[in-house]
């Protein structure tokens, strides 16, 4: 039992981290100390770099203009960016491609697929939005009813997405549509690429109870893409998308767990600059530091797994169940810790929406505690539940009895 | 980095699941529960004599397995899940530690081949008078005599502590507090009174000590070694807690994929099935700390910080988490589950038990929240080390 990296890897992280001191000023405290002026312009160098030094998309193979980076190589790039402040993700729309549409893509993807979406993704040419929710299949994702049918070299598209994030400004979608309407309800499905710009497709921003719109809802209405532009073969969506979910797996967690205890030491500073000194606050707060401790160690054993190519085991339901519930709590007591502050939002505007702020968010910025307090309610739903994910771990792990399904009426006579 | 068991300890932990399952069941443990019964002596050369299970730890030259804390942690596990009782934790978990970390060279050559060979059963007194764990020996007071060390003062709530052979505890000396060690079966001044337990699998003692003889066993480096000791029987602690944790996980499932109600399993309802998977997230969460804890207590890098550190961080999760479980266990069991009967109660007392026998959650807690005061504020670390 050996929690210690390789030398390999130290060795690693040492050159990511001279990397990044030749690369960033001398009095950088944080991206998100930047000015919005400052910041794009950081922005745009940031992500050329990221491009230049293929570190953008670190596991992909570097034939194809990824980092070639083994999973813990890949994991010291994340760590040692949330440590430095910096993004490993600039466009909003970046997540969704670099660790959902692009591994998908070279998993499952056709050469010319690849050859075509790859460096234009890394380029951000094209920008991806995540087509799987519709209004009536939120949890049941297989129950989708966006339709695709084959018309010559196209398919011909209708129906609506819903929740999109980033989907604003995104100027591709990959959904999960139905082609076969006759196939049960999970065979009948497929992945499909659909580019934004024609008139069948239509984008409407979603505005949150944070007061943003970074949802969006996707349209079609007799939209077309090209019969090359479905991935991973006609009925095999269900499959395709399940993979999806387990992309990326383990290279993250750690990084994650590193930016939750530098979040943590920002909550305390805030308490320190509020004044507050209260032995209830305390315990949570010490609470919230151990719940860290667990994430990291679960981070550490995702890892391992991921890097001994052994297939997912129940990891993901675990970490995902207890990091969505953790914000809820440590946010939670950030406005616990504000007290009345929290009625009036002051401050530093925040960074980010989803997880931990960056590095150079001021502690006592209530606006920005406030934020998050709004961004974690959201992460038990999406994602995959906490109810679907302990569904999940209750039959397919413990192998309890499935709950009975409702049986279709039979038609009378 | 391989966060995982390897093929050996996968082996040394069936081995014992098999061998619990075996010479354990739920016949022996209720005659223990039922009658009282501290431990049975045939059992305990069992494990001494064919398994070496005490030794586990101690150095091959002092007669023992040479193992690590890591090995000693999955024991636990399986000994924790099986709610044994015997010597094995107090002697394994907390008196070893104790020995081995803040003992000098002349007690540890004396006192480990006994120990590792079954011969003696030791224990540790922790606790203070609060319940939290004296390190300071403010409850005993060493006075040195023409004859050697005497003690004075008293212990409450000590494992094993009307049985032990040799126990130990730290008393207050004019220089400093030290380890001191009494052998029971000849000390003069020494009361040891059984009490009555909430976890019947766990004997616990009163222990006052008057003028009792003792012989002083730690060295200069007994602060640290403390601390390091102490820290080391917290992490054990959690490994018998982690085995509530599984035990209750096993039980929980079982009889939600048995009991029928209303024509089906009522693992089958969510408000069930969900409680059975919150017990196997704590489970699971629960074992990579504790695991993760015994790594670092295994490489000898580890400095007494970080691994003081460790211990209150996984003591605190699995006070919570093993709490949690076997509070979810009675409620999947309905009314068996209040019974004296099934052997539900007996994981709940012992998580119960097992989260004040070396200091509350809150005492780990407020350990935590000296950690954090500490830490310096978050600042970029590209240019700084770790
Ligand atoms: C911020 C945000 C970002 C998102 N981003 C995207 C995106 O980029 N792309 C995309 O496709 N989708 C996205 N989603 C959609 C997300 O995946 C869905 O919201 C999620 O799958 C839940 O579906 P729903 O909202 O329809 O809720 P429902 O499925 O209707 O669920 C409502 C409630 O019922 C519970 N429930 C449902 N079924 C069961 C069951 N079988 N057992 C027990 N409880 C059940 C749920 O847990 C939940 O509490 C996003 C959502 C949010 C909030």
């Amino acid at each position: 039992m050996d929690i210690k990296l390789s030398d390999a890897a130290e060795q690693y992280r040492a050159r990511v981290r001279s990397l990044l001191a030749q690369e960033l000023p001398a009095d950088w405290r944080g991206i998100a100390a930047l000015s919005p002026e400052e910041r794009e312009q950081f922005d745009r160098t940031w992500r050329e770099f990221l491009v230049e030094q293929s570190l953008l998309a670190p596991g992909w193979p570097s034939e194809y203009g990824g980092g070639g980076l083994d999973i813990t190589s890949h994991s010291v790039v994340a760590e040692e960016f949330a440590r430095a402040g910096v993004p490993q993700h600039v466009l909003l729309t970046d997540p969704v491609g670099m660790t959902l549409l692009g591994p998908t893509v070279l998993h499952w993807g056709t050469e010319a697929q690849k050859q075509y979406f790859i460096p234009r993704t890394l380029s951000a040419e094209i920008r991806w939005a995540q087509g799987y929710s519709e209004p009536e299949a939120g949890s049941d994702l297989f129950g989708v009813r966006t339709r695709a049918v084959l018309d010559g070299d196209e398919w011909v598209v209708n129906g609506s997405k819903i929740w999109q994030t980033a989907g604003a400004h995104a100027n591709w979608i990959f959904a999960l549509v139905r082609t076969d309407p006759e196939a049960p309800k999970a065979k009948g499905l497929s992945f499909l690429l659909i580019p934004y710009d024609q008139p069948g497709v239509e984008v409407r921003a979603i505005k949150t109870m944070d007061g943003g719109a970074e949802l969006a809802e996707v349209f079609f209405d007799n939209a077309r893409t090209s019969a090359d532009n479905l991935v991973g073969g006609a009925g095999n969506g269900a499959k395709v998308a399940l993979t999806l979910l387990g992309f990326e797996r383990g290279s993250g967690g750690i990084a994650l767990a590193l930016a939750t205890k530098l979040e943590l030491l920002r909550l305390r500073d805030a308490m320190r600059s509020f004044g507050v000194d209260d032995v209830t606050l305390r315990r949570r707060l010490a609470d919230c530091w151990t719940s860290v401790h667990v994430m990291h160690c679960l981070a550490l054993r995702n890892l391992t797994v991921a890097a001994s190519g052994r297939p997912p085991g129940p990891e993901s339901s675990i970490s995902k169940v207890m990091m969505s519930e953790y914000r809820k709590r440590v946010t939670e007591l950030a406005v616990d810790i504000l007290g009345p502050r929290a009625l009036t939002p002051t401050g530093m505007p925040s960074k980010v929406n989803l997880g931990p702020q960056p590095l150079g968010v001021d502690a006592d910025s209530s606006t920005a505690w406030v934020a998050d307090f709004l961004h974690a309610r959201p992460g038990t739903v999406y994602g995959g539940s906490s109810e679907i994910q302990r569904n999940t771990i209750g039959e397919q792990v413990l192998g309890l009895p499935r709950e009975p399904r409702p049986v279709p009426a039979t038609k009378a006579g | 980095m391989t966060f995982d068991f390897t093929e050996d300890q996968r082996d040394f932990a069936a081995m014992l699941r098999s061998f619990f399952d075996a010479q354990y069941g739920p016949d022996r443990l209720r005659e223990v529960v039922d009658h009282g019964k501290t431990y049975d002596p045939t059992f305990w050369r069992t494990m001494v004599d064919d398994l070496d299970l005490v030794g586990l730890t101690v150095a091959e030259a002092h007669g023992g397995s040479g193992g690590s804390t890591v090995d000693l942690c999955i024991l636990l596990e399986e000994y924790g899940r099986a709610l044994v009782t015997s010597p094995l934790f107090a002697t394994a978990g907390l008196a070893l530690p104790a020995l081995t970390e803040a003992g000098d060279e002349d007690s540890r050559s004396r006192w480990l081949p006994r120990i590792a060979s079954g011969a003696t059963t030791a224990t540790w007194a922790v606790l203070g008078s609060t319940g939290a764990p004296d390190l300071t020996g403010t409850g005993v007071q060493a006075t040195q005599g023409a004859a050697g060390w005497t003690l004075s003062g008293s212990r409450s709530w000590v494992l094993d502590g009307a049985t032990a052979d040799v126990l130990l505890t730290v008393a207050g000396t004019p220089a400093g507090p030290g380890l001191f060690l009494v052998e029971t079966a000849t000390a003069d001044g020494l009361t040891r009174t059984a009490t009555d337990a909430l976890d019947p699998t766990l004997a616990l003692a009163e222990v006052a000590f008057t003028d009792t003889p003792a012989q002083r066993i730690s060295g200069d480096h007994a602060p640290d070694g403390l601390r390091r000791a102490l820290a080391l029987g917290t992490i054990a602690l959690a490994a018998l807690q982690l085995g509530c944790l599984s035990g209750a996980l096993d039980m929980a499932v079982s009889y939600a994929g048995t009991r029928v109600q209303f024509g089906r399993p009522i693992g089958s309802f969510q408000a069930v099935k969900h409680r059975c998977a919150d017990v196997f997230i704590d489970t699971e969460t629960t074992r990579w700390v504790v695991f993760h804890a015994a790594a670092l207590a295994s490489d000898p890098e580890t400095g007494a910080d970080a691994l003081e550190e460790a211990a209150h961080l996984t003591s605190a999760y699995a006070a919570s988490s093993s709490f949690r479980a076997v509070a979810n266990l009675l409620q999947v069991l309905g009314g068996i589950g209040y019974t004296w009967e099934h052997p539900g109660h007996l994981y709940f007392k012992r998580a119960t038990a097992a989260a004040r026998l070396l200091g509350s959650s809150t005492h780990h807690l407020d350990a935590v929240s000296a950690v954090i005061d500490a830490a310096p504020s978050a600042a970029p670390g590209w240019g700084a080390s770790a």
